[in-house]
């Protein structure tokens, strides 16, 4: 998930949830390894892309994505400028604004208030 | 009996037999953590998992019970694969500094890692942090090496029935704390010292003193001096490889006097004064009318626990204090006398196999004239890793006896460190008394054995007396709620906190899960100590000569004031934690 990941970690991940799910004693440990194994059986190419590619199709592993602002639908409000709590959003009033890559800390804040849904998750 | 096959191997063991002790009643071993036999079998570890075939899912052989046609795998490579795992995820989530950790080289979770062959952690992610608890003056709590087996939570509250701790929060912040999570020493603990003997790894230990003795011992003008318990003797030698119960009382003496002690004593002298007075002072209870069934008050563990939970019967217990500090305060009045030191440039250390007297020797009234009786208290743990430091070859040394002028102890004093032996010595030196006359008598076989509550019937000098002993704090329950409810009938009552007397307390050597379901250690430590009592020539305290001496030049008689001032102590109630 935060692009650390190397190869042999799948095989690693896959014999933990088994070793789990036979040697726990309750019915909830019996049965937590599942999501994870039935995961890896029908989606592994997705666990494949993350690991060998650093890349997650669905936007939603953090360090694998950047937040960027579609300049096409920013209007320059400076909403998302406001909100952002470590202060990695720049921009003239009316002209589109840019998120500094470094200091972002991939909050989502500025997505979630953008009026105009102008900030996309862009992958690595 | 039940048939079944473990490992290829057929076998045969009783009903109710779990699969581990079937196994290893057919030399198969299983490796075990959280399992301690009797006290903890919950089976929450996972360690101890088997192939039980027909079975979905492994079976937990510490908690499983045979049955007939079972075909059990201990060994699959699935199953070594499986523990490995389970052993990896622990190992995730402990503090691995076992390079400083008082426990390397004893550690069970240590030992697992070389059995397993850990070469790296294999899980790296987030670690648990606690703070340490240091408050006590006796034990330190280190939680970042607890690995949450519960075996102390289980003796703390089924064996000891004190309930201090138990586990707090809920997943990954799960802890073994006490009610919200206060300092032990705030608590209702009575420093005991039972959690620290049944911890697998290092979270649990004794507060040291050890740097404290070496400056004092590095000190030119201190003259400092040593004593040991009777329970010492027979376990230290357990440190250095001799099997347990060995008595290496000679190479003690001589390691001590090796590192530096100006002086070498033994608190089986200091027991023997413990005798004479509590012997006198039953006697003057009995004539008198006094508040009976009078309580021995040698166990600081126990006299922490009457103090907190029966603050109005603590006129039963005798106001003798523990003969360790009796001999402090002896050693720094009549020996300083004696030898022309100052009190104040003595220093006395106490050799222990206890971790609460080391809160006993830090209680206020434990001091004459300003003087505390014993300045440190180091357990046997701690004395052999002094030995260790000192760079001594124990096995190597010579052996040699205490010094005078009070080396001389009896076999009264010896017995002093197991269930029955104080009441034993007691009885003996009373019935003396009583009868005015040396009775042939002197074994009193009905207090001796290993069970929790012992109770006698005899007669002194022609007075039938019923006495009681009881060991380990659930049974001193029972006996005060009888106290409690008049439905005593007895006069004279010995109790020891831990369970077995002093052989089996919080600082002796820590044995590991499977030595204690092996063996009954206690019994191996207290023959050695009724044997060192059958082979000594003196066995009643009142005819030591070293006592009879003191007691003619220094402190008269017992029971005189000069007594009671060195000798005797009183007790506060103290309050019991509420929530």
């Amino acid at each position: 998930m935060n692009g650390k990941a190397e190869p042999d970690d799948l095989n690693k991940l896959e014999r933990l949830a088994n070793n789990i799910k036979k040697s726990a004693i309750c019915g909830l440990g019996q049965t937590a390894p599942n999501p994870v194994l039935s995961t890896l059986k029908y989606f592994r190419e997705e666990y494949v892309e993350h690991v060998s590619y650093n890349k997650c199709r669905a936007g939603y592993c953090r360090a694998l994505c950047n937040l960027v602002i579609n300049p096409e639908k920013c209007r320059g409000c400076g909403i998302c400028k406001r909100n952002c709590p470590v202060g990695a959003i720049s921009g003239e009033v009316k002209m589109p604004h840019e998120i500094n890559q470094k200091i972002c800390i991939k909050c989502g804040t500025c997505a979630d208030k953008c009026p105009f849904h102008a900030i996309e998750k862009q992958t690595i | 009996m039940v048939k079944l096959v473990i490992d290829n191997k057929p076998v045969e063991v009783e009903e109710g037999t779990t699969i581990l002790e079937a196994a290893r009643q057919n030399g198969i071993d299983i490796p075990t953590l959280c399992f301690l036999k009797d006290i903890n079998e919950v089976g929450d570890c996972r360690m101890c998992i088997v192939e039980v075939e027909g079975r979905k899912g492994f079976a937990t052989s510490c908690i499983q019970t045979v049955e007939e046609g079972m075909v059990v795998k201990t060994h699959s490579p699935e199953i070594l694969e499986a523990r490995k795992t389970i052993l990896d995820l622990i190992l995730s989530n402990h503090h691995k500094d076992c390079l400083t950790c008082s426990r390397s080289g004893n550690c069970e979770l240590q030992a697992l890692s070389i059995k397993f062959n850990v070469q790296k952690v294999e899980y790296e992610g987030e670690m648990s942090k606690h703070k340490i608890d240091d408050k006590s003056p006796a034990i330190v709590r280190d939680f970042n090496k607890c690995i949450l087996c519960r075996r102390c939570v289980a003796t703390c509250k089924n064996v000891q029935e004190i309930g201090a701790i138990d586990c707090i929060e809920r997943g990954f912040s799960s802890c073994i704390s006490t009610t919200y999570d206060h300092s032990l020493n705030d608590v209702d603990c009575t420093f005991c010292g039972q959690c620290i003997e049944s911890c697998p790894t290092g979270a649990l230990r004794e507060k040291e003193y050890i740097d404290e003795v070496w400056e004092k011992l590095k000190d030119e003008s201190t003259y400092v001096v040593v004593q040991t318990a009777p329970a010492v003797r027979v376990a230290l030698g357990e440190e250095f490889g001799y099997p347990i119960g060995t008595n290496v009382k000679g190479k003690m003496v001589t390691a001590l006097k090796n590192m530096g002690f100006d002086k070498v004593f033994d608190t089986n002298t200091g027991a023997d004064f413990t005798i004479m007075e509590e012997a006198n002072e039953f006697i003057e209870r009995v004539k008198n009318k006094g508040t009976l069934p009078m309580i021995t008050s040698c166990s600081p563990g126990w006299v922490r626990f009457a103090e907190k939970n029966y603050p109005d019967l603590l006129d039963h217990l005798s106001t003798c204090k523990s003969p360790h500090q009796m001999f402090g305060a002896i050693i720094k009045s009549y020996l300083a006398q004696k030898e022309g030191i100052a009190p104040h440039k003595i220093c006395t250390v106490s050799v222990m196999p206890c971790i609460a007297k080391k809160y006993e020797a830090s209680r206020e009234e434990m001091e004459v004239d300003g003087n505390r009786d014993v300045d440190y208290v180091i357990t046997t743990r701690e004395l052999s890793r002094m030995i260790r430091q000192a760079n001594i070859s124990f096995r190597e040394l010579e052996d040699s006896d205490f010094d005078d002028p009070m080396g001389e102890a009896t076999g009264a004093g010896a017995i002093f460190g197991t269930t029955g032996g104080v009441m034993e010595a007691a009885l003996r030196t009373a019935a003396d008394t009583l009868e005015g006359k040396n009775l042939e008598k002197l074994e009193y076989t009905q207090v001796r054995g290993e069970k929790g509550i012992k109770r006698a019937e005899l007669s002194l000098g022609g007075m039938p007396i019923k006495v009681v002993v009881a060991s380990g704090l659930s049974n001193a329950r029972k006996i005060m709620e009888e106290i409690k409810n008049g439905t005593a009938d007895y006069q004279f009552v010995e109790i020891m906190a831990c369970p077995g007397g002093c052989v089996m307390g919080g600082g002796q050597p820590i044995k590991s899960s499977k030595i204690r379901s092996a063996v009954d250690v206690r019994k191996l430590r207290a023959d050695s100590l009724y044997s060192i009592d059958e082979a000594s020539t003196i066995r009643k305290s009142h005819e030591n000569p070293a006592i009879q001496k003191i007691y003619q030049e220094f402190l008269e008689k017992p029971g005189s004031h000069k007594a009671h001032k060195y000798l005797h102590t009183h007790y506060t109630a103290k309050e019991k934690y509420e929530i």
